[in-house]
């Protein structure tokens, strides 16, 4: 592997990333000292409160004015987004912890009533890290950030073991061991533009009023074919594609549990989350990992009033004692309980097999007040846990399934998804 | 007239003749393997048997099962199609004996035109012209010198029973006589079980044209002018044309009639193909006769206005042509461009997949699109790579290169990757337009396909306009106030990799026309388009344009998207596509294009340790094992699709860490085969 130059190496100015992360012209400086920017904007429009931690320490100051800020952005309903270069605290009367503390407790506070944004573009440790992993989405920095509670120093003095910072937390390790990662990017520059990008998609802007009346959806015969036969795997993604508006959606999360698929698009001009199953991965038997992932996600969806559609189709959980080992029991029912507690309006559809427990871990089986819409494609099954050879429960109009032709998929959940409000904020 | 026929084929020409039959008013029979049981021409008919599983021998060759088929149906004739059992004389007296009509000739002249030495004599008894040679059969390398030095060099060494460019050599002396000879015999032998060896003058920058005939078996015998073929690769054609812009009113005449003569002399019935070599002083000389309807016949129909299955079909009910030569128009100039999956980009590798996205330019005055696929068909490694073919029919030559380049520049295919860049190439290529061709042009201009960027770029005005525009757009989509957004002028920078360009965008009035400003100059642009299309027309300045654009794919998303240059930002980058040129261009704030500048160079992995099969087929060998060192370029492995072998290399020096695959099984495309170290 080639070495990799350090982004940290180079020192942005303050200004330059917040002309990059900020539409033209709306960069607005709040305060500016060596250890923290504060500033106000707009990203595609949307009223944002940016914060930089530099590499240079925090005072103690800083940490008080961070909280502030953040308290206000929250309360005003901006979007929150912080770019995390931060190393060190300067802690020269002890107070350094409370203001951490205050600044962690402020941040929850905020992140209830507005999204949270961050970029781990450095390494982060300990609090700092705890900063950054608050947010909604965290944008890594490939080869350059990383997030730890205990630095190498720590691990080498208790553990005896030497390891850099990358291996410790790295964003390979976030990416597809913690899955605290939402995305990898390349750079400082592609981390600002992803999360644009993600920003876009939230409520606040969309043609919701421009989507196009149900009628003129085009027919998507491509969805007819898609899955080739019951048990060939097909292109979940696909199908994600030709269901967002404009074939323009976010995944975040890719390289974690796999085997459910999770991001953010329009569905006619509306925010959603998707929970989509992914049949190409374990044949999508739900694992710990991909339930962990789900819950989170369902939950963020849950606190930004996201409607979240859910596309299901999975044989059931991922057998074997690594699984129960690793606590897909709970797992399993965390994620139920999400969608339990879950403020979300919700659409499912079911593309094949809801069976068992993993139909409910998708979402299936909650009461039919909270749910918006059920749609089925013809061949979809529900079966109830344990039933051996029994095709089960065949999708049918009599049991409160909408039957529609995979053609006119997105037609359908136009229907299903124009009486939903647009929600911003709690 | 027959009441229900079965076709046996399948992909386009099934589809295609279905077509003829239904307008007939006769019911349909359509075959199709396990692979094929969601395929179009299935669907289209009013009937479909499953005769076997996919392997074309097991299936679509298996003359049991369609006789089967014919008879559970009632089908009361067949129609072959091309390729398959078209010319098996076998097949053709089966169903003589089942009392089921063959829509095509009878079993002799099928078997007398099968044999190339059988049909060079009847050619030259029949008063055909014919390449300078010699019939015998030869058994020895001496024999074959003599024989060459007879003639004349160069010549062409061939296999009686060859076919699609085997058992063929050419040689400029003695010495490559011998060991041509040889080479040949075994190549003949292996392939097709026949050694015998025959010796023609070999002529140079020939060029390969056919004239289509139709006899109805009633004393009738027609040629419907000729098809100019010469743009091939490996003996596969690529573009065709008619009439051909080459030979003159009387070497089409003499052409003609002698084809009909040969035709008269071996007792021809229905359509066929008789093809010549022409030299470039319009001397032309018959290579051979092909029994069965063609590929390209569409270009035939089109400026003669018959429809040659109709004919066909109607021909083997007995009815009587009701046509005199003096009677076959021959009306403006039609050209076909066969689209196959294949990736020009990649030296003609096929592609298998499913296509997401299919739209061919139907729109178009003058556009005929013969395919067996749509949107959600697949293409699958066991059959030829064609997906469609594209074919334009207008006043002239000129006019029908210009509609040709429209419709290519419009056809929206994904999924699959499609030879449609190498097409717009070809039809855009000076030589080409000035008739300035024959079958050596591939080799001479693009001997592996076309360079990464597909070539120069027709306008690179409009590429950077049309990729600033379309990221406006998809900008104004993600704004919380898309009016706001569309009031105020906007700065992009435009980056292709090699050059950098500013845009402003000063807005859009009603009417969809924006206005932006390039190089200091105000330009007007028009469109439609809306992000998620990956067609763009759009007005600039006034001046129509067909673009094809796509986003820079994100890792995880996956649409087929073409490869991606190092150096693509999801959200901002473009691939944009027209007349055969393709670039990468990314649309960024000038903010951001300053600070990317000062970013460190993308260290992506380094990814040459993983060598991946490149498509979907059978692993057929491995050349190498665990802990062995290789050279770069040193063969690893062959894998089998499509028909054809391709050859794995080593991307660099390097030791076998692991070999993950085993010969004989199935691989699909980016599975990690080979592990270097």
């Amino acid at each position: 592997m080639k070495p990799a130059t350090q982004p940290a190496d180079i020192r942005v100015p303050a200004s330059d990333t917040l002309d990059v992360l900020l539409d033209g012209g709306s960069a607005r400086k709040i305060d500016d000292t060596t250890g923290l920017n504060l500033a106000l904007g707009r990203v595609h429009g949307r009223p944002a409160a940016v914060f930089i931690l530099r590499e240079q320490p925090q005072s103690v100051a800083d940490l008080r004015r961070l909280r502030t800020f953040v308290a206000d952005a929250g309360a005003r309903g901006d979007v929150l987004i912080g770019i995390h270069a931060d190393t060190a605290v300067i802690d020269a009367d002890g107070d350094a912890y409370e203001a951490q503390a205050t600044l962690l407790h402020a941040l929850g506070q905020a992140s209830r009533h507005v999204p949270y944004l961050a970029v781990s573009a450095s390494s982060q440790g300990g609090v700092n890290a705890l900063l950054c992993a608050q947010a909604d989405a965290v944008f890594m920095l490939a080869r350059a950030g990383a997030l730890y509670l205990s630095g190498p120093d720590s691990v080498l003095a208790v553990r005896g073991l030497a390891l850099d910072e990358q291996t410790l937390g790295g964003s390979q390790v976030h990416e597809a061991q913690s899955g605290l990662a939402a995305r990898t990017c390349l750079h400082l520059v592609d981390a600002l533009l992803q999360l644009r990008r993600y920003a876009g998609l939230l409520d606040g802007g969309g043609r919701a009023a421009a989507a196009s009346p149900i009628d003129d959806e085009p027919v998507q015969p491509a969805l007819s074919t898609l899955r080739a036969g019951p048990h060939t795997p097909y292109d979940m993604r696909e199908l994600i594609a030709n269901l967002a508006d404009h074939a323009d959606w976010f995944e975040t999360h890719a390289a974690y549990g796999g085997a459910v698929i999770t991001g953010l698009a329009r569905l006619h001009g509306r925010t959603v989350g998707i929970v989509a199953n992914d049949p190409g991965v374990n044949a999508a038997s739900l694992d710990a990992e991909a339930c962990r992932k789900a819950a989170a996600f369902v939950e963020l969806c849950s606190r930004r009033r996201y409607i979240v559609l859910s596309i299901v189709d999975t044989p059931g959980f991922l057998p074997g004692p690594e699984q129960e080992a690793a606590g897909i029991v709970s797992a399993a029912q965390a994620l139920i309980g999400a969608w339990s507690r879950s403020a979300s309006k919700r659409i499912t559809l079911l593309t094949g097999r809801a069976l068992g427990g993993a139909g409910m871990a998708m979402g299936l089986g909650i009461p039919e007040f909270d749910r918006a819409a059920l749609l089925a494609w013809p061949d979809a099954r529900i079966a109830a846990s344990g039933s051996s050879h029994a095709p089960g429960m065949r999708a049918n109009a009599s049991n409160a399934l909408d039957i529609i032709e995979p053609s006119r998929t997105r037609a359908a959940l136009a229907r299903a998804i124009m009486p939903m409000q647009q929600r911003y904020g709690a | 007239m027959f009441t229900k026929i079965l076709i046996a084929n399948r992909g386009e020409i099934a589809c295609r003749i279905l077509r003829s039959a239904k307008r007939l008013g006769i019911a349909t029979v359509a075959v199709y393997s396990e692979a094929d049981k969601d395929a179009l021409h299935a669907r289209l008919a009013d009937e479909a048997v499953c005769i076997g599983p996919a392997a074309s021998r097991l299936s679509y060759l298996n003359i049991d099962a369609i006789v089967a088929a014919c008879r559970q149906t009632g089908a009361q004739a067949v129609h072959p199609g091309y390729g398959f059992l078209s010319e098996h004389a076998g097949f053709v007296s089966r169903l003589e004996n089942e009392g089921i009509a063959f829509i095509g000739p009878d079993s002799k002249a099928i078997a007398a035109m099968g044999d190339k030495i059988a049909s060079k004599e009847l050619a030259l008894a029949a008063g055909v012209n014919t390449i300078p040679g010699c019939q015998d059969v030869i058994t020895s390398p001496d024999q074959a010198v003599r024989i060459a030095r007879d003639i004349g060099y160069p010549v062409m060494i061939k296999a009686s029973a060859g076919g699609g460019g085997k058992g063929l050599r050419v040689a400029y002396d003695d010495e490559q006589t011998r060991s041509g000879f040889t080479a040949c015999r075994n190549e003949a032998m292996n392939s097709f079980g026949d050694d015998r060896i025959f010796i023609e003058k070999y002529i140079e920058k020939p060029r390969h044209i056919e004239i289509q005939v139709l006899a109805d078996g009633r004393g009738r015998t027609l040629y419907l002018w000729e098809r100019e073929c010469s743009l091939q690769r490996r003996h596969q054609k690529l573009i065709e044309e008619a009439p051909s812009s080459f030979i003159n009113a009387d070497t089409r005449r003499a052409m003609g009639e002698q084809a009909v003569a040969l035709a008269e002399a071996v007792g021809y019935r229905s359509a066929g193909t008789v093809e010549f070599v022409v030299g470039d002083d319009q001397s032309f000389y018959f290579l051979e006769m092909n029994t069965r309807l063609q590929v390209e016949h569409p270009v035939t129909e089109a400026v003669t206005g018959l429809d040659l299955v109709e004919w066909m079909i109607r021909i083997a009910a007995n009815e009587p042509l009701p046509y005199r030569q003096e009677d076959i128009a021959r009306q403006g100039w039609a050209i076909e461009c066969r689209i196959n999956a294949e990736d020009p980009f990649m030296d003609n590798l096929p592609s298998t997949g499913r296509i997401t996205r299919y739209h061919p330019p139907l729109e178009l005055q003058g556009v005929r699109v013969d395919t067996g696929v749509e949107q959600g068909a697949t293409i699958s490694a066991h059959y030829d790579s064609m997906i469609a073919k594209l074919i334009v029919h207008a006043e002239d030559r000129p006019s029908a290169l210009a509609l040709m380049e429209q419709a290519l520049d419009r056809f929206v295919i994904r999924g699959v990757t499609s030879n449609i860049a190498l097409q717009s190439r070809l039809i855009r290529h000076p030589d080409f337009r000035a008739g300035n061709f024959d079958t050596s042009f591939m080799q001479h201009h693009f001997p592996s396909g076309l360079p990464t960027d597909g070539g120069p770029c027709p306008d690179p005005d409009a590429f950077t306009l049309a990729s600033a525009w379309a990221h406006w757009r998809a900008e104004s989509i993600r704004h919380a106030d898309d009016r706001a957004f569309a009031s105020k002028p906007i700065d992009y920078v435009v980056d292709d990799g090699l050059t950098a360009r500013r845009v402003r965008i000063t807005g859009q009035d009603g009417d969809d026309i924006a206005v932006l400003e390039l190089d200091g100059r105000r330009r007007t642009l028009a469109s439609s388009w809306t992000p998620g299309h990956c067609d763009i027309l759009l007005a600039l300045d006034d001046v129509q344009y067909a673009l094809q654009i796509d986003p820079a794919a994100d890792e995880s998303a996956s649409l087929h998207m073409p490869p991606i240059r190092k150096g693509a930002l999801a959200g901002h980058t473009y691939l944009l596509a027209q007349g055969g040129a393709r670039r990468q261009l990314t649309v960024l704030s000038p903010a951001a294009h300053a600070l990317l500048q000062r970013m460190p160079e993308d260290t992506a992995e380094d990814r040459d340790d993983l060598v991946s099969s490149p498509m979907t087929g059978t692993l057929l060998s491995v050349a190498v094992q665990a802990g062995q060192h290789v050279k770069e370029g040193e063969l690893l492995a062959v894998i089998s699709a499509m028909k054809m072998e391709y050859n794995l290399y080593a991307p660099k020096d390097a030791t076998i860490a692991a070999v993950l695959g085993t010969p004989g099984q199935t691989v699909t495309a980016r599975q990690t085969l080979i592990e270097l170290r």
